[in-house]
């Protein structure tokens, strides 16, 4: 065994020996350098959890120090294949966000004792690191434990060694499965970018930028390593070949270096270089890190990949410092706060208070830690109290405290002034919140209906205007006095006097009840007492009883259903003066709730579709700004929605704690990551809130606004389960309470109506179509489009709308034909290839995910206009000679196709149709046919060029089909005359790369066998090429002649 | 008398003690080697449990095994890197000795030239097959003499240079580009190689 052991060790020894230093991502320095840029940028971005400057450091060697060999193999995610390195020399390793995750994989004996990047810290710093020169272990668990047992700087230590995963993954050979030992463009060019070189240009683009905030550490690597894979090349891992789709090129242009580049539209940093057309060279050698040698292309891959990366580390230290808070709240969660915690609140901003008067000239990073501390015990705070008045005093006394000390101090620096005012403004809204809630009293009657107020006074007004109420006088006569011994009210109260109402206010989810005036009713010695009843069932509920003035305001946790009140005014006797009974309907939030089997679906689906008269459709009444942020839903099955009153957050969702009965709903991510099902809903009240800052319902695929519903797919638990007509769906509805770390949502209303699942759809609304189709019609390529205007529809999304197309016209009826109509998807434009005399008869129809098509169908005709074609052979069985081709030099004269004429009549032309076939390659061309006078020695004069006509195939490798007729228009009309004869030379132009004289082949369409033009012959030879000057040299007719091409002569308008 | 007697009565109880010793010890010698037995027959099943049956062990051979293989290959890298020590200390000078190797007609020495082939997917990884193979075509071709020619006529053109270890050159015709040149510098042997020609 120990014989094993010494050789086991041995190949420790000779791993680290000879994986020394790989650099296959960004070097050690732009590491440093890069999670500096990160500290400084996060710092910069939040107000609280900043980073103490002593701790910086930390991060960075930490960073660094993650290139220790061999972890680096652990370096990579592909998340394309979602894999590791896989190698088959140097084998399968664990993806990189595993790696920071998991303890195990760190903790092998394999990674431990590593220790080839020396330290950047002090040797002082570095005993606050004691025992760990032998760990190996730097996950992210670890990194939250340390900071929670407070070895801060262990913790910020083992946080480097996370956002070096995440800087990798911003690197495309990373991402891109490109294990290039040394040889990576990307990472030679990057090293120039250290601690001591920085890139001046960083911190500009970074100036309107944000941090990422996403709500997982998975996340942040899932997405960052979409961008750098989906956007960028690496040196082996170009184009399709490399097993990737993306990047595509999209377009081409020049850049101020004269080179030409494959274009990729950013809307976000502007169009950049994604590949440099190579070089041009002799063909010896070469090498594929030449598509990358440029200056311009490798500074546009490094202000885009450099900027995502601080603001994804950024963002990972914001989820770290989250995932601390939630770990703390997890301790504390649900819980009242107990006197100790007042006790420490007190304490805490008294320290504050005297920290800034014993030190008003220390600047903000002294006062950093008693801040932070402030701000740790303000984020605990919770609203729910049992004394109210007597914590909001409290925390309204810290407020006046600290502010007296920002007026009296004079002296503080400005950043301390500013970090205190944020510190007092956050107090004085705490204070409003815990004035602004129900007063929580002793209940009077047990039931789940709200509490009985009776205490004196009213909760805050509201000015805004109540919804609509119904208030009827109940039949007793309010003349009705009370058999009481000494009635004191005066028996005569004129009905018009009353004035007793309820209404709703939707804004704070209040029942208003008003009853003012009732007191000049009676004498003015008479002390009344104002009794208001729920009715429930048989019995009633008493929600207030009160001598207090004329009016009560409850909160109400439900919609959809009516409450009935009783209204009783007594005397001092307790004689009975006015009893009146009001009835008042609280709608729910949305129009209509259907549960039904999706028809849209081949498969078993069900939906929920919501309705509702305006988006956002839930109040906002916890929050500071209304309609800017998010509310949740939850939806349950067969049972009655849950009054769960707060949602609190938990692994980055907020679960009811009890989701038993719960319906899952499957919808499309605000964070991008498609489509999945979840226990709540969150919408996001604008599109804003909706991105990979914020999370819930992505609002811009859906438009919950636009249509004013929404359909989403219910999950059923159980796959065979068949719903019935007793099936049923009930919701709660939640809205923000707090933000931030500790994020949280409050029960606004449950909406206890059973929805009952229903078989088919209710009715959806057809599309509506107008306007007229535009026809266009490209000659060069054939091409005839047809385009129409968008249709709407008011209960589907306008984007989701599909469009048929037909061109078929029943010879009897005229119309067109209802079994021919074809799917043209969801664009406005179809195109269709044509051919002289052609005649086509469109339409169009729009048709909604629900199958339900326009009552309007668009149609257009057009004919093919016809052409005045002199010289006409349109047979062909036969291709041409090799065209488009080099053997040595890209720049020698290429091989070509040619054609002679002699024009029986004067005539003048600008067409020539052809038929072309890309024999081999794949590269875009732009083909030249040229027309010369004749020598008289039976082959063109290549010195009196007639006229010249460019096609440029695009990019499309298909196109042109080889049945389809090629148009060469040239811009002046060129004059033959009878008796002579005329050459016609086909060639190559240019290629995408001048390689491609080497690897692609054209040829034209030609009659062989029979002399189908007898006024000509074909022939083959060599003409321009890339050069464009001629060194053009006819080679013959083609010996088994005779053969004509495929052609058209003629003059177009 | 008494003393003898005495001192027989001693000897023989001295005489039964050392055989009741011996006894004993006896006895513990036998105890000894039934636990030392013991114990060396648990080492053993120790032994073989974490080495050859332990699925955790396994896994940790299984995860050396690896790297072994990565530090062979990277080993096999580096060590062809450090051994191309065919070029010059500059540029200039790896394409002098280029030229005069296409003078000598010696395809084979002036394919030495070349940087390796460092795409390990390649069949030609870390060799110079591929500039040797495009070598002959030019010599059947009769183009070596026109290559030399030309070569002589570049100059440096390092407008497309990404980093230290980055140079180009570039071959004009009439003013007009024919060819680019990149030259890439291998840092373990320490000279300068043909990238793209």
């Amino acid at each position: 065994m120990f014989v094993r052991l010494r050789w086991f060790l041995l190949v420790l020894f000779a791993i680290n020996v000879f994986i020394v230093k790989q650099a296959l991502a960004y070097t050690v320095d732009t590491h440093a350098y890069l999670t500096e840029v990160i500290f400084n940028f996060y710092n910069q971005k939040v107000q609280r959890n900043k980073i103490p400057q002593n701790l910086k450091d930390f991060l960075i060697d930490g960073a660094r120090q993650e290139d220790d060999s061999p972890r680096w193999m652990n370096h990579f995610y592909d998340p394309i294949y979602d894999r590791g390195l896989s190698n088959s020399s140097l084998g399968n390793w664990h993806k990189s966000k595993e790696w920071a995750q998991n303890s195990q994989y760190q903790s092998k004996i394999i990674y431990r004792g590593s220790d080839n990047i020396a330290s950047i810290l002090t040797a002082v710093q570095q005993e606050k690191l004691n025992n760990l020169d032998n760990e190996a272990d730097f996950t992210w668990r670890r990194a939250l434990d340390y900071w929670s047992n407070h070895e801060k700087e262990k913790a910020v230590f083992v946080l480097g060694h996370i956002l070096h995963l995440i800087e990798d993954a911003s690197v495309p050979d990373h991402t891109r499965n490109d294990s290039h030992p040394g040889d990576s463009p990307y990472e030679n060019w990057t090293a120039r970018f250290t601690l001591t070189k920085r890139d001046k240009d960083l911190s500009e683009r970074l100036q309107d930028k944000e941090a990422v905030v996403l709500d997982d550490l998975d996340k942040y690597f899932n997405s960052m390593a979409q961008y750098s894979n989906n956007n960028f090349y690496s040196k082996d891992s170009i184009g399709f070949d490399s097993g990737y789709d993306l990047p595509n090129i999209d377009y081409f242009a020049f850049g101020l270096d004269g080179n030409q580049y494959g274009m990729k539209i950013d809307s976000e940093f502007g169009d950049y270089k994604l590949i440099k057309s190579p070089a041009i060279i002799l063909g010896l050698n070469w090498d594929k890190a030449e598509y990358f040698k440029s200056d311009l292309l490798l500074n546009d891959y490094w202000s885009r990949l450099s900027t995502k990366a601080v603001q994804y580390g950024a963002g990972v230290i914001k989820l770290f410092f989250d995932e601390v808070a939630k770990a703390e709240n997890a301790s504390n969660q649900g819980s009242l706060l107990t006197a100790n915690f007042i006790e420490t609140f007190e304490k805490t901003i008294s320290s504050l208070a005297d920290a800034l008067i014993s030190y008003p000239k220390a600047n903000i990073s002294a006062h950093d830690h008693i801040f932070d501390e402030a701000q740790d015990v303000i984020d605990h705070l919770s609203l729910d109290v049992t004394d109210q008045e007597g914590f909001s005093s409290v925390v309204e006394e810290a407020a006046a405290s600290l502010q007296q000390v920002s007026v009296t101090q004079n002296e503080l620096s400005p950043e301390v002034l500013e970090r205190l005012t944020a510190i007092i403004n956050q107090l004085n809204q705490l204070v409003d919140s815990l004035r602004s809630l129900p007063v929580k009293v002793d209940l009077v009657t047990v039931s789940d209906h709200p509490p009985v107020f009776t205490g004196g006074g009213l909760p805050p007004q509201d000015n805004s205007a109540p919804s609509s109420i119904n208030s009827t006088d109940s039949d007793q006569d309010l003349l009705s006095i009370s058999p009481s011994p000494s009635p004191s009210s005066d028996s005569s109260i004129p009905d018009n006097n009353m004035d007793f109402d309820v209404a709703f206010d939707l804004s704070t989810m209040e029942l208003v009840f008003n009853w003012d005036g009732i007191e000049t009713i009676f004498s003015t010695n008479t002390q009344l007492t104002y009794e208001i009843s729920e009715i429930v069932g048989s019995s009633s509920v008493i929600w207030f009883s009160s001598t207090s003035t004329v009016g009560f305001r409850q909160v109400i946790d439900e919609v959809g259903r009516s409450y009935g009140f009783v209204f009783k005014v007594y005397d001092v006797g307790g004689a009975e003066l006015v009893s009146r009974t009001v009835d008042i309907n609280i709608p729910s939030f949305l129009d209509g709730l259907y549960f039904y089997l999706d028809p849209r679906s081949s498969s078993t689906k069900y939906v929920v579709d919501m309705h509702y008269g305006q988006y956002p459709f839930v109040p906002d009444p916890y929050w500071n700004t209304v309609n800017d942020s998010w509310k949740v839903l939850v939806f349950y099955l067969n049972q009655d929605a849950v009054k769960e009153k707060i949602l609190f957050g938990h692994l980055g969702s907020w679960d009811p704690s009890d989701i038993g009965g719960v319906l899952a709903i499957q919808h499309p991510r605000c964070s991008g990551f498609g489509s999945s099902p979840g226990n709540i809903l969150i919408l996001a009240d604008t599109n804003e809130r909706c991105s990979s800052v914020g999370g819930g319902i992505y609002t811009l695929a859906m438009s919950p606004g636009e249509d004013k519903h929404l359909i989403l797919e219910a999950v059923i638990q159980e796959s065979d389960r068949v719903l019935t007509q007793y099936d049923y769906v009930t919701a709660a509805f939640y809205s923000l309470l707090q933000s931030g770390p500790g994020m949280s949502f409050k029960l606004v209303a449950v909406d206890r109506v059973h929805h009952q699942f229903q078989d088919a759809a209710p009715p959806h609304q057809s599309p509506q179509f107008s306007g007229e189709v535009g026809v266009a019609f490209d000659r060069s390529s054939s091409l005839v489009s047809f385009s129409w205007p968008m249709a709407t529809d008011l209960d589907t999304n306008d984007s989701s709308i599909f469009y048929d197309v037909n061109f078929s016209r029943s010879s009897t009826t005229g119309e067109f034909d209802s079994s021919t109509w074809q799917f043209a998807g969801s664009g406005l434009e179809y195109q269709r290839i044509v051919r002289e005399g052609d005649n086509i008869d469109f339409a169009v129809r729009a048709r909604d995910d629900f199958g339900n098509t326009s009552s309007d169908t668009l149609t257009a005709s057009w004919i093919y206009p016809i052409n005045k074609f002199s010289i006409i052979q349109s047979e062909s069985n036969g291709w041409s000679g090799s065209i488009g081709t080099v053997s040595q030099n890209v720049y020698d004269p290429d091989s070509a196709s040619f054609q002679n004429f002699s024009p029986t009549e004067d005539l003048s032309f600008n067409q020539i149709m052809l038929r072309l076939r890309h024999e081999s390659g794949g590269d875009q061309t732009v083909l030249r046919l040229a027309v010369y006078a004749d020598s008289d020695s039976n082959e063109p004069d290549f010195n009196q060029l007639l006229g010249t006509a460019l096609f440029d195939t695009g990019w499309d490798n298909t196109y042109p089909a080889p049945d389809q007729d090629i148009s060469f228009l040239f811009p002046v009309p060129i004059s033959v005359s009878t008796g002579n004869r005329y050459w016609l030379v086909l060639d190559v132009a240019s290629y995408f790369i001048p390689r491609g004289y080497f690897r692609n082949e054209w040829r034209n369409a030609v009659y062989k066998g029979d002399d189908m033009y007898t006024n000509g012959e074909a022939g083959y030879g060599i003409a321009q090429g890339l050069s464009g000057s001629c060194g053009c040299g006819f080679g013959g007719l083609y010996s088994d002649g005779p053969v004509d091409w495929y052609m058209k002569i003629g003059i177009v308008d | 008398m008494c003393f003898y007697k005495h001192s027989m009565i001693v000897s023989e109880e001295s005489n039964n003690i050392a055989e009741d010793s011996d006894k004993l010890h006896s006895r513990f010698k036998k105890r000894r080697l039934i636990v030392g037995t013991f114990i060396v027959f648990l080492l053993l099943i120790a032994y073989v449990w974490f080495v050859y049956v332990s699925s955790a062990f396994q896994k940790q051979r299984e995860l050396v095994g690896q790297y072994e293989r990565a530090a062979q290959a990277m080993k096999d890298f580096e060590e062809a890197m450090r051994n191309d020590t065919y070029g010059g200390k500059t540029p200039q000078e790896t394409l002098n000795l280029f030229i005069e190797a296409l003078k000598k007609d010696d395809i084979e020495l002036a394919s030495r030239y070349f940087i390796l082939e460092l795409d390990e997917r390649d069949p030609a990884y870390l060799t110079q097959e591929k500039p040797l193979l495009a070598l002959r075509e030019f010599r059947i071709e009769n183009k070596l003499e026109n290559l030399v020619n030309l070569l002589n006529t570049v100059r440096p053109d390092n407008t497309n240079r990404i980093h230290e270890g980055d140079y180009g050159f570039a071959i004009y015709e009439n003013d007009r580009l024919i060819s680019e040149i990149n030259m890439e510098f291998n840092k373990y042997s320490g000279v300068w190689k043909l990238e793209s020609l």
